[in-house]
């Protein structure tokens, strides 16, 4: 039997609403064991390529194959999911939320999971609440607890920290880099690229349905070069809007940041800052994937 | 199938383990049907007053019977109000107080006149004396009222009172003029007034349902037919229909609004297809819908038994009853099931569900006709027209008329091919609008889904 490397496997795949393409002939591999973030701006198709992965769309070209099977629901149960719009039954209890969820996972006797659950994300005490009774903080956490509690090969988390305070969002944080730990393969859709930079082993964006960045954070990185340079004049001075070889100008309050052109050198921006006043503060630096994603969304 | 009976056992405790749906059941019967049931009761409420009522009796000849039948009706009623609610209700019927109205006693006194005339002051100071209250009502008998004299114009009598129109007093005091004068024109003409009346004996037809035999070939004997239990019964049993029909057709509307608004819907579709959500959904439904049943089937059943009514409960009806009912409710709940998923305000509900509504209750604004005639044109066609087969069919059935035998299989049938097409339609619609966040508000808007699925 072979051993199949790929969680996710996209080849070709586009999908139409009405005249609208949402996604456009996308190639796409996910590795098994691996954090992978799906990146994109609003609008880029990212949930429709989520939603197909999870059959609940199917694509009108290409195929999709999640955990080696091209079509059905054989993976329901293996596939985890915690989508963006967050939603439970409002009048059911946490317990019978999640009794109910791990039923639809197949999962016959869930309240020892259920239970090991509530334990591990701090949730015990809520077990009888009202759903409508919970914090929307507390909610999320219910919902990654239905998302994870069949224990999924597969885990597509849709922006699973938004909302969140900083310790829940630790909380929510180990409970992710467990996963993976374990063995299971997470799809991680976020807007947060510091959380996507910091958490995840490959990137993928898409971008008008079509993919514009796939590999780790390292490889992309290094495709975009050493091109940006940041910087502060004494005082506080303004830096000059217009300066030779600089495409781009951004405030950061503390720091200028400055995108160079391709042919442009950094000691020809110095010398020119450098006649405009004290230069305090001059350092080269990669692009964050921040900044990669900027980029790449605002050119066209 | 495991999932479709999570799916199906949620729905169906969602449905019938709520304060809401308890009240339901029990307010539906009760609204629908307790007008008629408490009506007679509460319109005695207020009862046994003393209703003051001069005579003016121009003839002089009747005023001393009318004084001594109203005594006696008096009598009547006072002792019946002492008896049990039925003997009392019996009596007073009895006595022309009516069924179901206040029982109140009458004081006739007669004004005495100076010339055998009645002048327009002394009517206008006795009307003053009923607009005070100080008076029940008075009554103008001209002389002319006894004569035989058929050349003579005859004048009318006149009762005046503020509830002229209504009042129980005039309707028996009709009755009772009729019987007096009638005796008095009987004398003056010279015929025997005991004889007329032996002629004019009121015949008797008891309306009889078809005989049956029993083992032996006897005749059984049947129980008369009451014409408000036919009437009734199959009313009865064709709002029963109705209500559980409305109580399981509405949750769905509900359910589907509450998953695709409170954003359920994706999480769910992440575990299961959409065909599986709505099949579940509809098993758990029909399961409430047939404790909806259940419910009012044996509450029926202890009422017409407390009230030895129970002959009239049709049994043999109970198959078809609950075969129509659970197509009835597939039909509808999975149109409602669409619905809630296509829009996002009950209002927009309102709006787009009330052709349905109108649709399925056309039965109710025929009723009264299909009971009287269930093989009628009306009555016929409206069985066979799927939306209104479960009210019209089983109201036809009720009725226990022979309709054609073939009628009710076909009429199922036809509806079952109508559940199975609007299921597979309502499944695609709920399919494409599940994950929307766009409200379809218009017929013609949840019909372009069809496309988008």
């Amino acid at each position: 039997m072979a051993i199949i490397d790929t969680a996710v496997e996209l080849r070709g795949v586009t999908k139409r609403f009405t005249t609208q393409i949402a996604v456009d002939k996308l190639d796409l591999v996910v590795p098994k064991g691996t954090i992978f973030g799906f990146i994109g701006p609003n609008g880029s198709g990212k949930t429709t390529t989520l939603r197909m992965i999870l059959r609940i769309y199917r694509p009108d070209e290409g195929t999709v194959t999640v955990l080696g099977e091209k079509s059905g629901s054989i993976v329901d149960d293996r596939v985890g999911y915690l989508p963006e719009e967050r939603g439970l039954y409002r009048r059911m209890t946490v317990r019978q939320v999640l009794r109910y969820f791990a039923k639809l996972k197949g999962i016959r006797r869930p309240d020892v999971v259920i239970d090991e659950y509530l334990e591990r994300m701090q949730a015990t005490a809520w077990d009888r609440k009202k759903i409508e009774q919970l914090s929307k903080g507390m909610a999320q956490k219910i919902q990654f607890i239905v998302a994870v509690i069949a224990k999924p090969e597969l885990i597509i988390l849709d922006e699973p920290f938004s909302g969140l305070d900083p310790v829940n969002m630790e909380v929510l944080r180990d409970a992710v880099l467990e996963l993976r730990r374990n063995g299971s393969t997470v799809i991680f859709s976020t807007h947060d690229m510091d959380m996507a930079e910091r958490l995840c082993d490959r990137i993928f964006m898409i971008y008008r349905g079509q993919k514009v960045l796939d590999g780790t954070l390292e490889e992309i990185k290094s495709g975009y070069g050493a091109d940006a340079i940041r910087v502060r004049l004494a005082g506080g001075a303004d830096v000059p809007e217009h300066l030779p070889g600089v495409i781009e100008r951004t405030s950061s309050g503390r720091f200028t940041e400055l995108l160079l052109g391709s042919s442009s050198e950094r000691a020809g921006v110095l010398r020119a800052l450098a006649a405009h006043g004290d230069v305090e503060h001059f350092e080269a630096m990669r692009p964050s994937l921040h900044d990669i994603f900027v980029r790449i969304a605002k050119v066209e | 199938m495991y999932k479709l009976l999570v799916i199906a056992h949620r729905e169906y405790a969602a449905m019938v383990a709520t304060k809401a749906f308890l009240f339901t059941l029990i307010m539906m019967p009760v609204l629908m049907f307790g007008g008629i049931i408490l009506m007679p009761r509460l319109s005695k409420l207020g009862g046994g007053k003393t209703q003051k009522i001069i005579v003016i009796d121009q003839s002089g000849k009747l005023f001393a019977s009318i004084k001594s039948s109203a005594d006696a009706r008096n009598t009547a009623v006072k002792q019946a109000l002492t008896q049990a609610d039925e003997s009392t209700s019996e009596s007073s019927s009895r006595n022309g107080s009516g069924m179901g109205e206040q029982v109140d006693f009458w004081e006739f006194s007669e004004l005495a006149l100076k010339d055998a005339n009645v002048d327009d002051a002394q009517r206008l100071e006795l009307s003053e004396q009923i607009r005070r209250g100080e008076l029940y009502a008075f009554v103008e008998i001209p002389a002319t009222v006894v004569d035989v004299d058929a050349e003579r114009p005859m004048s009318p009598i006149r009762f005046v009172s503020q509830d002229a129109a209504l009042s129980s007093a005039r309707q028996w005091l009709d009755a009772t003029l009729m019987n007096l004068v009638r005796t008095i024109r009987l004398d003056q003409m010279g015929i025997d007034a005991g004889m007329v009346a032996q002629a004019s004996a009121p015949l008797q037809i008891i309306p009889t349902p078809p005989y049956t035999a029993d083992a032996d070939g006897n005749l059984n004997a049947e129980k008369p037919s009451n014409a408000l239990v036919t009437l009734f019964v199959p009313f009865g049993i064709m709002m029963l229909m109705f209500m559980v029909i409305f109580l399981a057709a509405q949750p769905m509307l509900e359910s589907g609004m509450e998953e695709k608004g409170q954003r359920i819907a994706e999480l769910l579709l992440g575990a299961v297809s959409p065909t599986q959500l709505m099949a579940g959904k509809l098993l758990g439904n029909v399961c409430g819908s047939l404790v909806i049943f259940v419910i009012y089937g044996i509450g029926g059943w202890l009422i017409l038994g407390a009230n030895d009514m129970s002959q009239y409960i049709p049994i043999a009806l109970i198959p078809w009853f609950i075969l129509f009912q659970l197509l009835g409710v597939l039909f509808f709940s999975s149109i409602f099931l669409t619905v809630g998923a296509s829009i996002s305000e009950l209002k927009e509900a309102q709006s787009l569900l009330l052709p349905v509504w109108l649709v399925l209750s056309s039965p109710l604004m025929v009723w009264f006709a299909a009971v009287r005639d269930p093989n009628g044109v009306v009555a016929t066609s409206l069985s066979f027209f799927p939306p209104a087969t479960p009210l019209m069919m089983i109201l036809r059935i009720a009725t226990g008329q022979a309709i054609p035998v073939w009628q009710p299989p076909l009429a199922a049938l036809l509806l079952l091919l109508s559940t199975v097409a609007v299921i597979y339609l309502a499944g695609r619609i709920y399919r494409a609008s599940l994950l929307r966040t766009d409200s379809a508000s218009t017929i013609k808007q949840i019909i372009g889904r069809l496309k988008q699925a």
